[in-house]
């Protein structure tokens, strides 16, 4: 077991190619732990056992012959629940999509499994990717693999729960409002938010169209450059992608390059409601981040406090039109309704769980007559006011910007479900990055051994991936 | 609050439980108070932010395109069909609901 444990896309990859190990040997290993231990951690909505032994066996008859394999070979990955696999289930964690399965590969899939990389099941997320805690699943609760007690943070929990107990080497998640990032910090792992466009959404059941991202989680920040590079590009099926071109210091930094940057730390994320711990490790690792000899200064970003309030006006608008498809005609089980309205009513009732309810009722409150105006289009306004907070400080020489990712440390299961608003505050440092459609990525700070996993953020200009991942790298290095 | 939680729910066309919209209606109403927050910024002259990109009439090519044939059958999980298609109720009918019951 201990390979399993210490085995990164890095280290599997020289692993295979070096013959140590066969990539069949490694998956088996896997679904045999995964048997046991995820009895504990319930990171896994299904599992794809077969499929994943077969592609193995491939990979390793490719290396056999000679051929060429690409990094991700054989790599074992787990996939959030809310992306498509052709002829696998893709429930969303949503009751109402407990029996679709899908029929064709999202983007991202597609790109993996021309690396030959390999998917060993869907993972466990809050209902349509809507929490900060995965208790909003349909099926199960997912655990902090640090402290079974406490949640492993969400959307993409169960991506990241995965990663952090071995059960996969890497993972794909979601992140809308923090998704990705919250998690990360939350069980100790890298997890990339990739710039508005990066990586195709073609595939991904939407949640808010206009801040939903794709990206890895990962055990090294090196990892994480690598499996972005494989998902990243420009897709004709996702008319906001974009191809932008990431050169070679995304996978390759240079020190010298990264020590040139300048990193600011905005005064309105550490606030009175920062965990006190979460502050002092946040604060160590802006030490270690100057002793790699980078710049660091105070900067502002003003409009940080309404961030909260414009993402829950924006992201409920566009979560009632996205679910306004799962309506019990194409998805949903027909009950006993008679008629045309009553079955979207008894459908999506009985198909939504609390969270997706409350959100669609807010998102179409805030879209309603007499109401667009006040909430609505206010909320695009001061979207664009949070964006610029960050133009200003990228355009004052700063090149990364440094901040916790989540107030607090890992919470207990049941601590905040009851209480909406509480729980929405998880994400209050993640959420402007989506506002802005920046790159950020979630770290753990060093020294955390034996104890709670913390993370800190750093948050990129558009496009600038390859600056927060090189410092990451070098700082991960330490 | 001027929320009311079973109008909307209605303009929503979900069905929630008299337990739902109570904790709705609280739940709602707290959120709202928080937005109240936006109201100190003014923001006449400011250009609303509609979408997460900045890209205008990005279209495809106007060229055929190969459609891929899934090896699966689409219309496998479809709650109801008949013959390969989507079965729904009828949208139209004598009692303003549909005539045929069962579907």
């Amino acid at each position: 077991m201990e390979t399993l444990h210490n085995l990164t896309i890095k280290k599997f990859h020289e692993g295979l190619v070096s013959k140590k190990f066969s990539a069949f040997e490694i998956v088996k290993a896997l679904f045999d732990y995964i048997q046991s231990k995820d009895k504990e951690i319930d990171a896994y909505l299904s599992l794809h056992k077969d499929g994943a032994l077969a592609a193995a066996e491939k990979v390793d008859v490719a290396l056999a012959r000679g051929e060429r394999i690409s990094v991700l070979a054989g790599v074992p990955l787990a996939v959030k629940d809310n992306m498509l696999i052709e002829g696998l289930p893709a429930t969303a964690g949503s009751k109402i999509l407990e029996k679709y399965v899908a029929v064709y590969d999202a983007t991202v899939i597609k790109k993996l499994k021309d690396n030959q990389a390999v998917f060993l099941g869907k993972t466990n997320l809050d209902e349509f990717a809507m929490g900060s805690s995965t208790e909003n699943s349909a099926f199960k609760v997912t655990k902090n693999p640090h402290d079974t007690t406490r949640v492993p943070g969400g959307s993409s929990g169960g991506s990241a729960a995965a990663v952090a107990s071995h059960m996969a080497v890497a993972a794909l998640g979601s992140d809308t409002g923090g998704s990705i990032r919250q998690p990360a910090s939350f069980c100790g792992v890298v997890g990339l938010k990739p710039t508005y466009g990066a990586v195709s959404r073609y595939g991904l059941i939407a949640m808010a169209s206009s801040l939903d991202q794709i990206g890895p989680l990962t055990k090294t920040v090196e990892d994480t450059a690598i499996l972005f590079n494989a998902i990243a590009g420009y897709d004709p099926k996702d008319s906001t992608s974009i191809k932008a071109d990431y050169g070679n210091e995304l996978l390759n930094p240079r020190l010298e390059d990264i020590k040139r940057l300048t990193v600011g730390i905005p005064d309105e994320y550490f606030i009175p409601g920062l965990d006190k711990e979460v502050g002092e490790f946040v604060e160590k690792a802006i030490n270690d981040i100057k002793s790699l000899g980078l710049k660091v200064k105070r900067v502002s970003l003003p409009h940080t406090k309404y961030a909260l309030s414009v993402y829950y006006i924006i992201m409920p608008a566009e979560v009632s039109t996205n679910l306004a498809r799962f309506d019990g005609i194409r998805y949903g089980t027909r009950g006993k309704a008679k008629n045309l309205i009553d079955l979207y009513y008894e459908d999506k009732g009985a198909g939504y769980g609390p969270e997706a309810k409350r959100r669609v009722i807010l998102g179409t409150f805030v879209l309603s007559a007499g109401y667009y105006d006040a909430y609505y289009a206010k909320a695009q306004k001061v979207r664009r006011l949070i964006k610029e907070d960050f133009e200003k400080v990228f355009s004052s020489g700063v090149d990364v910007i440094l901040t916790p990712v989540a107030p607090t440390p890992p919470f207990k299961i049941g601590e905040k479900v009851n209480d909406p608003l509480k729980m929405y505050l998880s994400d209050i440092f993640t959420i402007p990055v989506n506002l802005a459609g920046l790159p950020g990525v979630s770290i753990p700070v060093r020294g955390r051994e034996g104890k709670l996993p913390i993370g800190f953020q750093l948050i990129g200009r558009p496009w600038c991936e390859a600056d927060i991942l090189g410092l990451g790298r070098f700082y991960e290095r330490l | 609050m001027d929320l009311k939680v079973d109008y909307i729910a209605k303009l929503a066309r979900v069905k929630l439980t008299s337990q739902e919209e109570k904790k709705f209606s609280k739940d709602l109403g707290n959120i709202l108070d928080h937005f109240k927050e936006l109201q100190e910024l003014n923001t006449q002259d400011i250009r609303p932010l509609t979408g997460g990109t900045d890209l205008k009439n990005s279209l495809r090519e106007d060229k055929e395109r190969a459609l891929r044939q899934s090896t699966l059958d689409y219309t496998k999980t479809f709650p109801n069909k008949e013959n390969g298609f989507l079965k729904v109720p009828p949208v139209f009918s004598a009692e303003g609901g549909s005539a045929s019951g069962g579907e």
